[in-house]
């Protein structure tokens, strides 16, 4: 495989709305990610990080992307067609894991027969064959479940949340996609577990040489695992940097006041510092900066400016119109 | 499903089992082997009490009620099992489809079903068998037509839910076509209540035939259906309580022992319960 450097995947000014009404939830998201890269994209509980993933990917029914281009491998999807030729490319060249794996397995399906499902699927390997039972028990040995040919024969409900978010990745891997998404795939789980399994999609995906998408509101998980990390606050698109220099360069205000909230070894109690007021949701269509009525900086032109978008497709980003991070 | 023969049975439970088996059975095979023609008049030897000639005595036209019970079992049993058989697999292709497609589709079924349930099953069902005829063939019909929103409504709901469940929307991220998650997702995942239903709409089915056949728009009255059976033994009940009160029992005896059952599923079954067992 010859490496190259155009992006798997890039998103230019892409808005996504509520289909019914067409409130506009999350806009002007501009990003690449290269093909080997992990890329984090970070935000609280209801900043639409989830919403937009999922609506990008054509894996959202109720929502649709308004606005802007979304382009795979070298093709732009038509906008008007996006749903349908984003599932062609769903299960074949890319894979989505979702949040929860006690309810993202089929209850009545064997594992086996889920991943020779999947196998069936991408690559028209007989769900019966030899052949298909020996890539589905590989594939389980791969993710680190023991004995994998007894638990080909098992039935989800045998397994513990972990084991089960592992068997959701070995289907999902099954399907050798070239793109894997990851929403949240650890908030079900305990804290040792989740790492565990951050670390088996980063190790899995650096082996396999996919390219990776993980949503998680963990920013210290993200800043440890992956290459870069965009950040989406109430819809907006604030931040994005490159998760390994944090220390030689300057974050955007929001990323910033998420990291001194974060408890590490060599801070106090007193040296943790939650970010004022209340998070605001996505969907208020707001001129300005969203984070700016929470912000230490904040001027007054802040919230009246339209936000900055990253029109160039720069690998480092910042909207704070009063210069921070940028 | 999997801890089906794990759940601790009473003793209610076992007899309740031991009794639908044992009536299924007379209903598939009982016909062969009644001890007299469950037709034959015999005016000399009629309304005799229970003896050891005629363990259940005989009717006001001298036929054995025993054979007749059994012959009986047949019709009523089997006419049930086809009307469920049918608005199962009618009502089910209805709800899961609406529940699929949705939008004005699944307005226009869903409505059509509640008007239909607005109307009093057995009211309906007398309806029709008085515009087809008097038969049972037309009870059965009338039943398969006022009782197919039942199932159109369950299994909406049902698929509504399990579309809704993570796992489907995973199905849908791995390529999973719409009709392999008919197959391999919903209709597996809706067995569960589904059985549940079909074992308390069993007695429910077989009352409504039974009671058609009693006020006559059933089966008729040589016919050995138990309903039509009590409807037959009516004149005769004060002196030969026998007649009326053997089909009676034995409607009785099948209702209780398939409503015990589906109650014993649905404990078993509930869908707040087994999920993260």
């Amino acid at each position: 495989m010859s490496v190259r450097d155009d992006p798997l995947l890039r998103l230019d000014r892409v808005s996504v709305a509520l289909r019914q009404g067409g409130r506009e939830m999350v806009s002007g998201v501009s990003l690449s990610v290269g093909r080997r890269e992990l890329f984090g994209i970070v935000g609280e509980s209801g900043s639409g990080k989830t919403l937009f993933t999922r609506t990008v990917f054509g894996l959202h029914d109720d929502a649709v992307v308004s606005g802007g281009e979304v382009t795979f491998d070298g093709r732009t999807m038509p906008a008007k067609s996006h749903h349908t030729e984003m599932k062609r490319l769903l299960g074949k060249r890319i894979g989505f894991i979702p949040q929860d794996p006690f309810s993202s397995l089929n209850p009545s399906m064997r594992v086996g027969a889920q991943i020779t499902e999947a196998l069936y699927l991408a690559r028209g390997l007989s769900p019966k064959s030899r052949e298909a039972r020996d890539a589905a028990i590989a594939v389980l040995a791969e993710v680190g479940i023991p004995e994998p040919d007894i638990a080909f024969r098992q039935f989800p409900d045998q397994f513990s949340g972990g084991m089960r978010q592992r068997i959701v990745i070995a289907i999902v891997l099954a399907q050798e996609p070239e793109l894997l998404i990851a929403d949240e795939p650890t908030t079900a789980l305990d804290a040792s577990t989740q790492r565990l399994i951050v670390d088996l999609i980063v190790e899995r995906s650096r082996t396999r040489g996919l390219s990776v998408i993980l949503i998680s509101h963990n920013l210290e998980l993200l800043r440890q695992s992956m290459d870069r990390i965009g950040v989406l606050y109430s819809g907006q698109f604030l931040n994005l940097f490159q998760a390994d220099q944090l220390a030689h360069q300057e974050v955007h205000p929001y990323t910033q006041a998420l990291f001194d909230c974060i408890p590490t070894k060599d801070k106090t109690l007193a040296d943790i510092r939650p970010i004022p007021g209340e998070p605001a949701g996505a969907g208020f269509g707001l001129a300005g900066c969203s984070f700016a009525d929470r912000c230490a900086f904040a001027k007054d032109r802040c919230c009246a400016t339209p936000l900055p978008i990253n029109d160039a497709g720069q690998a480092r980003f910042s909207a704070c119109i009063i210069g921070k991070g940028a | 499903m999997g801890n089906l023969t794990s759940y601790p049975k009473g003793a209610l439970e076992w007899a309740a089992i031991f009794l639908a088996v044992a009536i299924l059975i007379m209903a598939l095979f009982g016909g062969w082997f009644t001890p007299y023609d469950p037709l034959q008049i015999d005016f000399r030897g009629k309304l005799q009490p229970p003896s050891g000639e005629h363990w259940l005595g005989t009717d006001g036209s001298g036929r054995d009620v025993l054979s007749r019970l059994m012959a009986g079992a047949q019709l009523t049993i089997l006419s049930t099992l086809v009307v469920i058989a049918v608005v199962l697999v009618i009502g089910c292709a209805i709800g899961i489809t609406s529940a699929f497609v949705g939008g004005w589709l699944d307005n226009l079924l869903m409505r059509l079903a509640d008007i239909w349930l607005g109307f009093p099953p057995l009211i309906l069902a007398l309806g029709f068998a008085a515009a087809l005829g008097s038969s049972l063939e037309a009870a059965i019909w009338a039943l398969i037509f006022s009782w197919w929103p039942n199932y159109a409504r369950l299994s909406r709901m049902i698929t509504n839910d399990i579309l809704s469940e993570p796992f489907v929307a995973g199905a849908t991220a791995l390529g999973v076509p719409t009709w392999r998650k008919v197959v391999f997702y919903v209709i597996p995942n809706a067995f569960d209540v589904l059985i549940i239903q079909v074992t308390l709409d069993i007695s429910a089915v077989m009352l409504a035939i039974s009671g058609l056949s009693f006020i006559g728009v059933g089966a008729q009255i040589p016919a050995p259906e138990w309903g039509a059976m009590i409807a037959g033994g009516r004149a005769h009940a004060g002196s030969a309580w026998w007649v009326v009160m053997v089909p009676g029992l034995a409607i009785f005896v099948t209702a209780l022992a398939f409503n015990i059952i589906g109650d014993m599923l649905r404990r078993e079954l509930d869908p707040t319960t087994r999920r993260r067992a």
